[in-house]
């Protein structure tokens, strides 16, 4: 019985996740715009911790100003848009880029630093980011506290835009977790001393990869700033995103291929329902989630069945 | 197999902790496929010399080259590529990977793993080869962060207390590793204090105490050595 229940769980997972993919891929078509619309955030949570968890996951540098590429991807997209006249793709594209650019910039010197201080640095630059943007010296470009106002792309355009890219980043994290690049980045995250030891040039893989994971959530915040039509610097840099995505792939699992998806697809099931009941307590339960999750199971749903060996200890899954 | 030039040479290098002089300007150098003994007291700074070799420290003075070339000052990722590979006094494996992934790692390539796997088997560890490390033992850790070690392909390995706390059944097995390994042509610096181990498997013995060389030479000379006798047990 216990047996047949142990083997049940993987598969009843992976029909799970292709029913999910087929559903999602195809919902415009059957969806009204608010059921779309509620379905679209899902996946731009799925973006998000799909990105956080790229670095952070497998590295174990916990990134708390995450949201510093959320919003520089959201101005640099919407500037692109409104300033440049840019096409769609191009748009999140140079949202994108402009995240991998900074973080490409601070990488060097915040990823020599370890564990805490690099968090406490990532906080205080996403909050100081959100300061800078308002100042006089960039008001020209960003309009400073009163926001810009976005139009482009229909519904189902940006619909589409948002669930090809969590497709990327789920195959870009399958890709890279099975690489010489994920096996470094995990034995950083094991023991980063004992991994430059045995060969690994741990400064060029932890750089290298907070970059592309910087690019992702830079583009997801250029699709997400056109959903919301309008940005300002405290909705661009709200730390809600930090927060969600750090939940959300610690719930699904630390350094796995599919745990942003099962963790934000979960929570924002869980959290949607809440609200639908609990209005406000919404925060109040994601507090409780947090600290369950600590105590029972740290490193996510995922990593706990491997280690209770319902699935096999492979890096990609 | 004692031929050609020296693969190790270490020159008067410094490093001081605060007002701890754990390295006190300490010289000699490793030849071509030996097996050298590093012993001395607790806290003689064997440790930290080996800290120092493979670029974990940074020297206060002093030099050290690897086939004649000045390695000092480069990064251990660097150290390690140009062929010197170490294990800890407390075993560093990376206990969530499986084992293949573990020994898979230092080499970046996945034609490596039929040597992986040809050097889990020799180890006897091939059937847990998809299991994470943190489920091995003490001593089968040990066995893993070497064969770890030797996927870098090493010239020289720096081994600190290999038979410290593992079974008398597992020490022997690491001695044949190391004897097998060393009559493939790969040399040895070991730290150890068990003094049967350093004089049945060491041609050579180097002795530190508080940061320096105090002797070197056969076992047989060294344990004759007055010096030796009264760094460790006092006038
Ligand atoms: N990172 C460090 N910070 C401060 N002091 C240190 C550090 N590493 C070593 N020391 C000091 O340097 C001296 C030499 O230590 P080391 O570990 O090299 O000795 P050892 O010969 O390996 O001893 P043991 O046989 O006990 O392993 C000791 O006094 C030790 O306390
Ligand atoms: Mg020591």
């Amino acid at each position: 019985m216990a047996m047949t229940w142990r083997r049940a769980i993987p598969v009843v997972g992976a029909l799970g996740l292709i029913a999910y993919v087929v559903i999602a891929g195809t919902a415009p078509l059957f969806l009204s715009p608010a059921a779309l619309s509620l379905l679209f955030l899902t996946l731009y949570y799925v973006c998000l911790a799909g990105a956080w968890n790229f670095f952070s996951g497998f590295s174990g540098y916990i990134n708390f100003g995450f949201v510093l590429f959320v919003g520089l991807g959201m101005y640099g997209s919407v500037i692109g848009f409104v300033d440049y006249k840019m096409g769609l793709i191009p748009g999140y594209l140079t949202g994108g880029l402009v995240s991998a650019i900074v973080a490409a910039v601070i990488g060097y010197p915040l990823l020599r630093i370890r564990g805490a201080y690099f968090a406490i640095s990532m906080l205080a630059l996403a909050e100081g980011a959100r300061v800078f943007i308002s100042t006089k010296y960039l008001t020209p470009l960003t309009r400073g506290g009163a926001g810009m106002p976005v139009l482009a792309g229909t519904l189902n355009q940006k619909y589409y835009a948002i669930f090809l890219l969590a497709v990327c980043i789920v195959l870009a994290t399958l890709y890279f977790a099975r690489s010489y690049y994920g096996l470094s980045l995990i034995a950083v995250r094991e023991d980063e001393a004992a991994a430059s030891g045995l060969a690994v040039n741990t400064t060029a893989v932890k750089v290298s990869v907070f970059v592309v994971s910087a690019f992702f959530a830079g583009t997801a915040g250029g699709i997400q700033a056109t959903f919301l039509h309008y940005i300002e610097p405290f909705a661009a840099f709200d730390i809600k995103y930090t927060m969600l995505s750090i939940v959300m792939a610690m719930f699904g699992g630390l350094g796995t291929v599919l745990g942003a998806v099962i963790g934000a697809v979960t929570l924002q099931l869980i959290s949607d329902y809440v609200w639908l009941h609990l209005g406000q307590a919404n925060i109040t339960v994601f507090g409780l989630v947090m600290v369950c999750l600590v105590i029972w199971m740290p490193d996510g749903v995922l990593v706990r069945l491997k280690e209770m060996g319902i699935l096999p200890k492979t890096r990609w899954i | 197999m004692t031929t050609e030039g020296p693969i190790l040479e270490i020159h008067d290098v410094r490093k001081s902790f605060g007002g701890v002089h754990a390295l006190a300007g300490c010289g000699f150098s490793v030849g071509e496929g030996e097996i050298v003994g590093l012993i001395g007291p607790n806290g003689s700074g064997k440790t930290t010399l080996f800290n120092t070799i493979v670029g974990y420290l940074p020297l206060d003075g002093g030099r050290i080259l690897y086939r004649g070339e000045d390695v000092t000052g480069l990064p251990p990722y660097q150290i390690a590529r140009k062929g010197i590979g170490r294990t800890f006094q407390v075993t560093r494996i990376f206990p969530k990977m499986t084992l293949l992934e573990n020994v898979t790692l230092p080499t970046g390539n996945a034609a490596a793993n039929e040597r992986a796997h040809e050097l889990l088997e020799f180890v006897g560890l091939a059937d847990l080869r998809d299991e994470y490390a943190s489920d091995l033992s003490f001593g089968q850790q040990r066995l893993l962060s070497i064969i770890q070690v030797l996927m870098l392909d090493p010239g020289l390995i720096l081994l600190d207390e290999p038979a410290a706390g593992v079974s008398p059944v597992m020490q022997k097995k690491l001695l044949e590793l190391i004897h097998y390994l060393n009559e493939d042509g790969r040399t040895f610096l070991i730290i150890e204090h068990n003094m049967d181990v350093v004089m049945n498997n060491c041609e050579r013995v180097v002795v530190l105490s508080m940061g320096e060389k105090i002797s070197e030479g056969s076992p047989d000379e060294v344990r004759r050595d007055e010096a030796v006798l009264t760094a460790y047990f006092g006038a």
